[in-house]
């Protein structure tokens, strides 16, 4: 039986099936979301999402089964890719529906965002996990603290400028990284406590005014004060998005809303432009009720603990790091789309992974999926086996 | 196998397990709000969520119903809809910035997606508005700035101008497209019309585009003219636009019923001529008639001048005849003689000392009782009425007594509204019984220290007419409901028997005398029996606190023909100039005018005259007839 062999086999099968049922329900909703529009641009969406899976694949493939030992020395690469892809936005950025987020290489575009935090969860895995080891002065967590918010802090303003959405999401990692990464909770409390003070600060003097009303929106409208929404401008897509969460009830409207009177289900009518990637969830939901969402819901909540579990078991901090970064981020943006569409939070559009369309992130999280597999697959492996003399069982 | 793991290691592992377990709290919270308001949203709040999803999808588009019209007996249009075209705006089409971007581009000749990038949205819409309120203040002859602030109206739907005719409203059309104007649309509308701008204003009524009728008939009947629009349910799209595929079920407009009043326009002409000839000749303060048929109570016609003209919005804005009480004066007489008779203290030739004209008694201490005519010495109960002797009257009423002379006032319907209901309307009033004095209760034997409208004393006359019973004025005679097709007959409302047919008759006679040999002489008609009574009130000055000897309201109350009464009717002149105070007394300014009326009346009626001697045989010998 050859190592590679043995990896393979011993990979986690159960999130490796959890993860392709995720994908595979993600492009039949997408499907749902989009086959019935005309032209094979927009109603091939599907096919394009099974084509980014199957480009994934490999990715994954070779993430689960490489040691994950070599992001100690990639991680500052790659970390500066990143930035780099951040900074070429600037100028040679793509706009799309308003965000100028996207870079096109080689005929693809692709986005700078996703790959930035995909470095960063790499590179604070290395900062919290790794880096006492090998500078003492580090044991000090005030230091590694510091380090770790200016590290993540370049690529998470530079994001933010343009996809506030994305640029959020380093905070529920960081956050993340910080629990897992034996940061004493005084630390971590003292940290949160300083970001809401921050947070009135921002909210009365950073943002916009459309910002402000995207943010008042949800909390009227769960408080019974929706006069004091405008339905016909900020209220109008949480308010359809409800109609079309609602409406469905515990059965939906039927994959391709076959329920609904001359197909004029909700999402179709009022959001259809957005409804395979940020409202990917209320087309979900309208098409196969509560039921399916729930489905979903679960499949979801199940990755994630197996995440959880994987970095219980983990060999050293770095793996544990890494697959607590990986739930974090996941959980983050599942929190974040889902409950913009079920109108607890405001409308700031990011991706669910596996389930939305969207090429850069699928393969970005196919890839984190991978080292969370490797960190799974070498939770027995140690990083210093090899060097022992006289050892030729393994490679 | 694993080795067991050793002290330091489980102490460090317990760390590791506080923060799994922390995150792992954290997933499960987080996934259970979103569980639970998805709970709420799909299972708990379906129903309410689907019920507005499927507004969403739809619309109701309001079908106009036509306002039923006011007609007179005959069918002749009083009031009616016309149908013109009004300007409206529509805010929906005008503040979308796609819309108005492409048509903006139109105007300025430029492209599109060149105006996106040149002008803010607010500027775009703030410009576009700009360009209709110029394009259109010319064609509608308004002010630029009143059609900015049409178009500023956050309200879906914008009135700009109304009671555009066919025509302009074809030119407005091709103007606006030629302007490329959206956002502003002409629709059908309709405009209320009168036949005449003054008769029977305030009767007929007016109405309020949003609010429907706001007096007179036009408000009585609000729920019978105003109909109820039609609904269409139309699906639409994202913008709000129709589409017109999914074109959904169709509640027709049920238009409103048509009124027949019982008016006769034709009389109620000729009235208003008499009426106006009178206002002219006299010169009074205000010169009234009303016109009953006394079997059902319905109004023929009803007049005074001054009145409204609804056009040049002048004249007086109360309907005299309902609106107005008065102090009525000796026509009052009838009350005390019906009540007196119905409880058997007089019959018509019961006689009654009138004294010498001047009457006083302990009772009255020095408020003595005059009459007009001296000497009546000793008279029949009648002669009391047709001389019309206050003094006489007194005594009739005191010896019925006070409480049941002032129920007969009000079983004739005096102290009541009558409840025609077309404006507001006084019950009449006087002293509350318990603080009755005698001179009060004298007074008020022959109509002072009470007030009646014109309204109730007709409808008195008429239960005298009617055998006893009094009816209801009627206004309303029939409604045509459903287009024309259904018929509803408004039946005459009978009160109470007022007296018995016996007294009725009784009075009747002492009225017809009143006539034949009493003040009204000159009331009397060629061929006809009229019966009736004169009234000369004096007008009360305010600034004196006393009644005045050289100011009159004149009135005449009666019917005809005495014998089959099919119109009763009631005429009142206040102040009328005449060259002598002697000449202003009911029975030579109100009972002429009441044969004029009367006569006419007839004739539309065709009642046939008879031509028997004995009518002939009577000589007007009253010369200086009348009452106090």
């Amino acid at each position: 039986m050859t190592p590679l062999f043995k990896k393979l086999l011993s990979l986690n099968w159960i999130l490796i099936l959890n993860m392709a049922a995720l994908i595979a329900f993600g492009v039949y909703a997408i499907y749902n979301a989009s086959a019935y529009k005309e032209g094979a641009a927009l109603s091939m969406k599907w096919r394009e999402q099974i084509r980014y899976a199957i480009i994934g694949l490999p990715i994954f493939l070779g993430a689960s089964l490489i040691d994950y030992k070599w992001i100690r020395w990639a991680c500052v690469p790659a970390y500066l890719v990143g930035i780099g892809g951040l900074i070429a936005l600037e100028f040679i950025g793509i706009e799309k529906g308003g965000n100028k987020a996207w870079l096109e290489i080689a005929g693809q575009s692709i986005q700078p965002s996703q790959v930035a935090i995909t470095a960063g969860i790499l590179i604070l895995a290395v900062v919290f996990g790794d880096l006492p080891r090998f500078l003492p002065i580090f044991r000090h967590h005030f230091l590694r603290v510091i380090v770790a918010v200016v590290i993540a802090g370049i690529p998470a303003a530079l994001v933010a400028k343009e996809d506030l959405g994305s640029g959020l999401v380093w905070g529920p990692v960081f956050l993340g990284l910080m629990l897992a990464g034996s940061v004493p909770f005084r630390y971590l409390i003292v940290l949160v406590l300083g970001v809401l003070c921050v947070v009135p600060l921002v909210y009365f003097f950073g943002l916009k005014d459309y910002q402000k009303l995207r943010i008042d929106t949800p909390i009227y409208m769960n408080t019974d004060q929706r006069d004091k929404v405008n339905m016909k401008k900020e209220g109008w897509v949480p308010y359809h998005l409800e109609l079309a969460v609602g409406s469905a009830g515990l059965e939906g409207k039927g994959p391709l809303s076959v329920k609904a009177p001359e197909g004029g289900s909700v999402h179709r009518t009022f959001f259809p432009n957005e409804s395979i990637n940020d409202f990917i969830f209320a087309v979900i939901a309208e098409e196969f009720g509560f039921r399916g969402a729930l489905l979903m819901l679960s499949a979801m909540l199940l990755l994630l603990l197996q995440g959880v579990f994987v970095a219980y078991n983990a060999r050293d901090q770095l793996g544990r790091l890494l697959a607590i970064g990986v739930v974090a981020m996941f959980f983050a943006h599942t929190f974040q789309n889902v409950g913009m569409n079920l109108n607890i939070l405001p409308v700031i559009g990011i991706p669910i992974p596996f389930i939305s369309y969207g090429g850069t992130f699928l393969l970005v999280t196919m890839f984190l999926m991978g080292m969370m597999q490797s960190v799974w697959v070498h939770r027995n492996v140690s990083p210093l086996k090899k060097r022992r003399a006289g050892d030729d069982s393994d490679d | 196998m694993q080795p067991l793991p050793n002290q330091t290691q489980l102490r460090r592992d317990r760390s590791i397990c506080t923060r799994i377990m922390v995150v792992t709290s954290v997933l499960l919270v987080g996934f259970s709000v979103i569980t639970y308001q998805l709970f709420q949203f799909q299972v708990r709040q379906h129903d309410h969520l689907s019920n507005l999803a499927a507004e969403r999808f739809q619309d109701v588009r309001l079908l106009p119903a036509q306002r039923g019209s006011i007609r007179d007996r005959s069918g002749e249009y009083l009031v009616f809809d016309e149908k013109s075209w009004e300007l409206h705006t529509d805010h929906d089409h005008l503040v979308q910035p796609s819309l108005v971007r492409t048509h903006l581009a139109k105007v300025l000749d430029v492209k599109p997606e060149e105006l996106a990038s040149r002008m803010s949205t607010e500027e775009l819409l703030a410009t576009y508005q700009q360009h209709i309120a110029t394009s259109l203040a010319q064609p509608l002859d308004m002010e630029a700035s009143q059609v900015l602030t049409a178009l500023q109206d956050p309200r879906p739907v914008t009135v700009v101008k109304t009671d555009i005719p066919a025509k302009a409203a074809e030119d407005l059309e091709s103007y606006l497209k030629s302007r490329h104007i959206i956002g502003v649309y002409i629709r059908p509308g309709t405009e209320r019309r009168r036949a005449s701008q003054d008769r029977l204003t305030l009767t007929l009524g007016a109405t309020k585009k949003d609010t429907g009728g706001i007096w007179g008939v036009e408000q009585l009947c609000e729920n019978i003219l105003r109909g109820t629009p039609g609904k269409r349910f139309i699906e639409k799209d994202r913008r709000g636009i129709e589409l017109p595929l999914f074109r959904g079920e169709t509640i027709p407009a049920k238009n409103g019923s048509d009124v027949f009043l019982t008016i006769d326009m034709n009389l109620q002409d000729s009235v208003e001529a008499i009426v106006d000839q009178a206002y002219t000749l006299h010169g009074p303060k205000s010169v009234v008639a009303i016109l009953t048929d006394p079997a059902t109570g319905s109004i023929l016609a009803m007049a005074c001048r001054p009145h409204l003209n609804i056009e040049e919005n002048s004249g007086n804005w109360r309907n005299i005849p309902v609106s107005d009480a008065y102090e009525p004066g000796s026509v009052m007489k009838i009350v005390a003689m019906a009540g007196a008779l119905d409880a058997g203290k007089i019959n018509p030739h019961t006689p009654i000392d009138c004294e010498t004209g001047t009457y006083s008694s302990s009772e009255l201490g020095t408020a003595d009782i005059h009459d007009d005519e001296w000497n009546l010495g000793t008279q029949p109960a009648w002669g009391v009425l047709a001389h019309s002797s206050n003094i006489g009257t007194y005594k009739i009423a005191r010896s019925l007594g006070w409480d049941a002379y002032e129920k007969t006032l009000r079983n004739f319907g005096f102290g009541t509204p009558t409840g025609l209901g077309i404006c507001k309307e006084p019950g009449g009033r006087w002293q509350p019984f318990e603080k009755w004095t005698a001179v009060d209760f004298s007074r008020m034997s022959y109509g002072y220290g009470m007030t009646a409208t014109a309204l109730q004393q007709v409808m008195a006359y008429g239960a005298i007419a009617n055998g006893g019973v009094l009816m209801k004025p009627r206004l309303i005679d029939r409604i045509l409901h459903d287009d024309g097709t259904r018929l509803e007959i408004c039946r005459p409302v009978p009160i109470r028997q007022a007296c018995t047919a016996r007294t009725a008759d009784q009075v009747r006679f002492m009225l017809e005398k009143g006539v034949t040999d009493g003040t009204g002489s000159r009331a009397k008609i060629e061929g006809l029996r009229v019966a009736g009574k004169t009234g000369t009130r004096r007008v009360y000055d305010p600034k004196t606190k006393a009644y005045r000897d050289d100011q009159y309201l004149v009135s005449f109350a009666g019917f005809a023909p005495a014998d089959k009464p099919r119109v009763a009717c009631v005429v009142a002149v206040d102040n009328p100039k005449a060259a002598t105070a002697k000449a202003v007394r009911g029975g030579l300014i109100a009972a002429p005018l009441f044969a004029e009326l009367v006569s006419t009346a007839l004739n539309h009626l065709d009642v046939r005259v008879e031509r028997s001697e004995k009518v002939v045989a009577q000589q007007p010998n009253q010369e200086k007839g009348g009452s106090q």
